[in-house]
């Protein structure tokens, strides 16, 4: 994905390594005990699955990202999942600078911490 | 959470007791809120912390008063599902797992003693670390990690549990200050851990309610920024 383009040329980011920032944040994020298995189907559009990461990219070169985690038993799942999309997209947006656009929060299954 | 649900608080004077300690923590929360909010650069820098945990206690005092109303007793379970389904935000959702923590740990008797005081904050540090993979240093998890700990010290000292409090606060205080140069977003931003503030807070209220005081004088909430906020 492109990052930006000036005189002295272009400069990349592999949406492997996003998916990497992506799941730093999210084994920090409170509620998250692990990550699931990702989407059973591949997408043809996803650039890279990393564990529970997906990213892929919108037309106007914006970030899309589909999380799939295991969420602590006993919390509130619509809340967690809403703190989960904001600190990921704030920490993917910081680090990389490209807006991301959309952000799926899948629970793949709720548990105790092992 | 078996015998959970036959345990409510029984005696009016009970309900009437964790009714006060509950909203004298919201009326400090009120208080400190958008101070609360000024220092919430973490995890994501959205100054919704004060209003986040204003919302989650709130949701405690509402049941309390709901239950009243309706003439029925609220248990333990009652207290803890409000604040599981009300909770907001991070600090909110942990705030939630150390209250529920403590409530389920609390002594059927109504009397806290050093060893119940240490049981209750164990049970609230384990809760809130449960549900988290990695840990941050420099939070509100942090606080309750060093409560449980001082908790544990106090705990064959023949103190009253307004001294027991007393300590609980001033451990509180130090830890809060520490979380400044815990975490590098804070350092760098010079503030401490909005959540952790927030806890404090509400402990330093608790703490002045158990102890007959009112609760509006309350003490400074420490110098929260090294430079003078921009507003």
């Amino acid at each position: 994905m492109q990052l930006q383009e000036n005189a002295l040329g272009r400069l990349f980011v592999s949406p492997r390594a996003i998916a990497q920032v992506a799941e730093r944040s999210l084994d920090e994020c409170y509620g998250v005990v692990g990550l699931g298995r990702g989407a059973r189907i591949r997408r043809a559009f996803a650039l890279k699955r990393r564990h529970g990461v997906e990213v892929s990219s919108s037309e106007q070169g914006e970030i899309e990202l589909t999380l799939a985690v295991v969420i602590a038993h006993g919390l509130n799942l619509a809340e967690v999942a809403a703190t989960v999309r904001s600190r990921v997209s704030y920490e993917v947006e910081r680090v990389t600078g490209l807006k991301v656009a959309r952000v799926e929060v899948r629970i793949d299954d709720v548990r105790s911490r092992a | 959470m078996s015998d959970l649900e036959l345990d409510s608080l029984r005696t009016s004077s009970e309900r009437a007791l964790v009714r006060r300690l509950a909203l004298a923590a919201l009326e400090a929360l009120e208080r400190e809120r958008q101070r609360i909010d000024g220092l919430n650069v973490y995890p994501v820098p959205d100054g919704d912390t004060g209003m986040n945990l204003v919302l989650t206690v709130r949701a405690l005092v509402e049941e309390l008063d709901q239950a009243e109303s309706s003439g029925l007793l609220a248990s333990r379970r009652d207290l803890a599902r409000a604040l599981l389904m009300r909770a907001r935000g991070t600090s909110g959702v942990i705030l939630s797992q150390i209250v529920r923590g403590a409530v389920e740990a609390a002594p059927a008797s109504g009397l806290i003693g050093g060893r119940a005081l240490a049981t209750m904050l164990e049970r609230s540090r384990d809760a809130a670390y449960s549900a988290v993979a990695k840990p941050a240093e420099g939070t509100i998890l942090t606080l309750i990690g060093e409560l449980a700990e001082e908790a544990r010290e106090q705990r064959r000292t023949k103190l009253s549990l307004e001294q027991r409090l007393e300590g609980l606060v001033e451990r509180a205080e130090v830890a809060l200050e520490r979380t400044r140069e815990q975490s590098p977003t804070l350092a760098e931003a010079g503030v401490v851990d909005a959540g952790a503030a927030g806890l404090l807070v509400c402990l330093r209220a608790i703490a002045r309610a158990v102890a007959g005081a009112p609760v509006v004088e309350q003490a400074p909430l420490l110098r929260l920024v090294s430079a003078p906020p921009e507003r």
